[in-house]
């Protein structure tokens, strides 16, 4: 099938600078949990479209803002995690919780700011979603409803299942030299398990390359579905194999079981998130964080569901459930980084995309048509 | 010679036996495989034979490794405690032991290792050979620290962390519980939260708990 995309669109800088305006500066993005910001002046601080966010809990209220001093700029929260008040270490300048300037120096005459003067002095806030306990962000003045951007079935089913999440959670972040869509559509190419993650995927989930209703019907064309933003965003399940392959996991026993056991649930939440709910007792939520056209962050964290019983080794389980998973990833990023050479390398060639990929097809062009909506309103 | 019954979980027995065979101070009576059963579990061993080692006043020591945390030995270490064993700490001769430092059950000390003045160690906590724990440090239970580590003064390490061979922890850092390092690393700031740095990875990992 024709590809919708072409190299250009994964190394080019000026596309890259579109695309943090089109899509990450304008829809919302997933910036973190509730359980990373779970006491009052628990802050995370990230980068999205070229923004400097920290997001703040104060007294159980989440709020995001710009993470720059008005004064001279500098950073206000400078680890990736903390809790502490939003004070500027620079010359101390201090923000409430609503980002407004309170504080400048204990001599007001080092600044000599008349009190009109420091009033509309604030730090640029956006917006924050919940949905469970996930936590989203819009940079844009304007955000749409995020209503517009999950469908009620995925919002319902993320604030059922993510509202279980347990409050211990694993994390890392790094950077990959690969550009943000191929790691997304990585996800939606079932055919490079069995080949790449050939010895690194639990055998015990069937792949089914052939079992994806999405493209049945197609021809080779490729006839784009409904682009529309919420249509972007697309879930999936495996069944776990019943052959008796199917670990026994004493665990288990100790959190709270979701509906979903027995299966292996997968929202890709447009555009850069993969959230996978396993066996209705733990969540993974991988985060493609684009940096530059050939720079990725990758965020990758790991979850439990609430526990139902005391759990002293619940660390275990956790590291372990995180290094499956990574062994998995790491893989894919080898390989991701290598495909981003072959991309700069061959900019007058195009992919080839088989049946199976329609899900890769589906992404492409509900991109372009948000791509598109910033271009037109402008 | 003092009996010793072995319970072995895992890891070397083999070295774990040659070091008590150099030191005569134990004689092995026996050595008693563990079946494993997954996260925390170890099937303890039939209640009559504990029994029996509690009526000659045998010892008992389990051998295990860093596993899953440190769990796997310590569901032995409990397996046992449990069935009533009088579970010991075991000091290699070569090893160098300050006066006054208690060794709780289970610890080992291997070979060449210096535990300095004032120094506390946890039970279960394996020091492997030629690691230094400096003056006034802590170390929690069940942790492993491997061969060629230093530990400086008054440094503390919660319960179950892992030091890969070669790890530094400075004066005064404070590691959380389940803290895990890599091998050759040095930590010179207390870290905020549970650290795992494993090689294989590109960056740190941090566990919230």
């Amino acid at each position: 099938m024709r590809p919708l995309l072409k190299p250009k669109h994964y190394t080019s800088e000026n596309w890259f600078l579109q695309e943090q305006a089109s899509i990450f500066g304008r829809l919302w993005m997933l910036a973190a949990v509730k359980p990373m910001l779970a006491q009052h002046r628990d802050y995370r601080t990230l980068t999205l479209a070229g923004k400097q966010v920290v997001l703040q809990n104060h007294d159980g209220v989440i709020r995001a803002f710009s993470n720059v001093c008005r004064h001279r700029m500098a950073r206000i929260q400078n680890e990736e995690f903390g809790n502490r008040a939003l004070v500027c270490p620079y010359h101390n300048w201090a923000y409430d919780e609503c980002g407004k300037l309170i504080h400048t120096h204990r001599d007001p005459s080092v600044f000599g700011f008349t009190t009109g003067e420091t009033a509309d002095i604030r730090l640029p806030q956006y917006a924050v979603a919940t949905i469970g306990s996930l936590v989203f962000v819009n940079l844009s003045n304007e955000p749409l409803p995020i209503e517009e951007q999950f469908d009620n079935h995925t919002r319902e089913l993320l604030e059922r299942y993510t509202g279980q999440m347990d409050s211990s959670f694993i994390y890392t972040r790094y950077e990959g030299a690969f550009n943000w869509k191929t790691g997304m559509e990585n996800i939606k190419d079932a055919l490079h398990v069995p080949c790449l993650h050939k010895s690194t995927f639990p055998t015990y989930f069937h792949v089914d390359v052939m079992g994806d209703e999405t493209y049945q019907g197609r021809d080779s064309t490729y006839l784009p579905r409904d682009t529309s933003l919420q249509q972007a965003t697309s879930s999936g399940r495996l069944l776990f194999s019943q052959d008796g392959d199917t670990p026994t996991h004493e665990w288990k026993r100790l959190v709270h079981r979701l509906d979903c056991q027995g299966n292996y649930l997968t929202f890709h939440l447009f555009p850069n998130v993969n959230l996978m709910i396993l066996d209705g007792s733990s969540f993974a939520i991988q985060v493609y964080n684009p940096l530059a056209a050939g720079l990725t962050e990758m965020q990758m964290m790991v979850a439990l569901t609430r526990p139902v019983d005391d759990f002293p080794y619940k660390p275990v389980v956790l590291w372990e459930h995180l290094v499956s998973d990574m062994m998995v990833l790491q893989q894919d990023i080898d390989c991701l980084e290598a495909l981003q050479i072959g991309l700069a390398s061959a900019q007058d060639s195009c992919f080839i995309h088989g049946a199976y990929e329609t899900g890769i097809l589906d992404f492409q062009a509900a991109y372009l048509t948000q791509m598109q909506i910033l271009e037109k309103q402008q | 010679m003092k009996k010793l019954w072995l319970f072995y979980a895992g890891g070397d027995l083999e070295h774990i036996r040659h070091e008590i065979l150099r030191d005569g101070q134990y004689e092995i009576v026996r050595v008693l495989d563990l079946e494993e059963g997954g996260y925390g579990t170890h099937q303890p061993p039939d209640k009559a034979i504990l029994a029996q080692a509690r009526q000659d006043g045998t010892a008992c020591f389990i051998i295990g490794d860093a596993r899953l945390l440190n769990q796997s030995r310590l569901a032995a270490y409990m397996a046992i405690k449990a069935g009533g064993g009088r579970i010991v700490p075991l000091k290699v001769l070569s090893s160098s032991v300050a006066d006054g430092v208690k060794l709780r059950e289970n610890v080992w000390i291997d070979h060449a290792t210096r535990v300095l003045p004032g120094a506390s160690i946890g039970a279960n906590t394996w020091v492997m050979q030629n690691s230094e724990l400096g003056t006034n440090c802590k170390v929690g239970s069940s942790c492993w620290i491997g061969p060629n580590c230093q530990i400086s003064e008054r440094a503390t390490l919660g319960k179950n962390c892992t030091l890969g061979h070669g790890t530094i922890i400075g004066p005064d850092v404070a590691l959380p519980d389940w803290s895990t390092l890599g091998n050759n690393v040095t930590i010179t700031q207390s870290p905020s939260t549970t650290l795992f740095i494993d090689p294989r990875f590109r960056a740190p990992v941090r566990i919230f708990n």
